[in-house]
């Protein structure tokens, strides 16, 4: 009986160190072999000795260098991902603030030009204006001016659009930067399931990368336009 | 004198050409990048405005291109651009650009580097 209850603890054993095995060579299929021996040797060597005891300290030590493994890729991929979310998050962020500051500003600016426009034609319904011919046209001079000011203030568009391209372009980084930490969780897994969608943003990312200045601007035109005078009259007079 | 306009923003495009009608300028021809630029040129083309920033191909490209031609290697070149920073405006002229613009821009500034160039070609 006692014979009996020890062959089917051992046959339990050896099924438990068996499955042990196939997991632990499942995480990693592509680490080098390991000295220590596999469950699959222990199960056949609890076999033929009749003795468990003496192989478990090998077997769990096995097993914890496979966990020790697991918990640094996840370790390497947890920084990884911290500093993907964390700065690009922020820099995308700062970008978003810049394209609602300068839609602001240009829509304050198309105001005040339709307010100083909608004030002329005011003017010329005065009837001083109305009685000084001279007088009239030079309001609507100043009216064109205006009007055609408002027009100038549509530029903010091109900036913005090079402000949201370039927040594209770092979304699309992160994309592929979180697309490259999945596949190496994949890859350590050892899991053959069809690869991961193909990045959405990142291939218009990548052609649109030459249509924008990841600098783009509205602020302080004056002083930038400055710089450039002076480098043209610099290079004017070298050549 | 007829004018190319080149800039892959159509809002970018339209208020230049307006500009160019405010100050008197009717005559121009407009390209969404480098490569329908070069396609459009000819010795008709009096002067050249281009954004930096285009697919395909950019503004600096153009204009070495351009260069590199017969008829377009005295043409006057402005450059019209949001990028600032002194590193980029020594590339653009290097790579031939006459003059240089900074986005966003006022009609009398365009005035201003259109007649320089037009008074002075060679600059």
């Amino acid at each position: 009986m006692a014979n009996e209850r020890a062959s089917e603890l051992m046959y339990d054993t050896a099924s438990t160190l068996r499955l042990l095995d196939a997991e632990l060579g499942e995480l990693a299929p592509r680490r080098a072999p390991d000295p220590s021996p596999s469950a699959t040797e222990a199960a056949a060597a609890i076999g033929a000795t009749g003795k468990v005891l003496p192989l478990l300290p090998a077997l769990f030590v096995r097993a914890m260098g496979e966990v020790h493994a697991m918990l640094e890729s996840i370790r390497t991929g947890r920084e990884h991902i911290r500093a993907t979310t964390t700065e690009r998050f922020a820099h995308t962020n700062l970008k978003l603030d810049e394209v609602s500051s300068a839609t602001a500003t240009a829509a304050i600016d198309i105001m005040d030009a339709l307010d100083r426009a909608i004030a002329k034609v005011d003017e010329l319904e005065t009837e001083e204006v109305v009685a000084d011919a001279d007088k009239a046209t030079a309001i609507r001079g100043d009216l064109r001016d205006e009007l055609f000011a408002v027009m100038g203030h549509m530029q903010f568009q091109d900036i913005t659009s090079q402000q949201i391209m370039h927040v594209q372009s770092l979304l699309a980084d992160m994309e592929q930067r979180l697309s490259d930490i999945a596949n190496l969780f994949d890859a350590e897994a050892g899991d053959e399931k069809a690869p991961l969608a193909a990045p959405a943003i990142a291939p218009r990312a990548h052609r649109d990368a030459q249509s924008f200045d990841p600098n783009a601007t509205l602020a302080d035109p004056e002083t930038r336009q400055a710089l450039a005078d002076a480098l043209v009259e610099r290079g004017t007079a070298g050549a | 004198m007829k004018f190319l306009v080149v800039d892959d923003s159509a809002t970018m495009r339209r208020i230049v050409v307006n500009s160019l009608q405010r100050i008197g300028f009717t005559n121009c021809v407009e390209a969404a990048d480098g490569v329908e630029a070069l396609a459009k040129y000819d010795s008709s083309i009096g002067f050249v405005i281009t954004d930096w920033n285009m697919p395909n191909m950019s503004g600096t490209e153009l204009v070495q291109a351009l260069r590199q031609r017969e008829d377009g290697r005295a043409v006057p070149v402005l450059m019209v651009t949001a990028r600032s920073v002194r590193e980029d405006i020594i590339t653009a002229l290097e790579a031939g650009v006459n003059n240089y613009i900074v986005k966003p821009f006022t009609p009398q500034v365009l005035k201003e580097k259109i007649e320089s160039l037009i008074v002075s070609p060679a600059a």
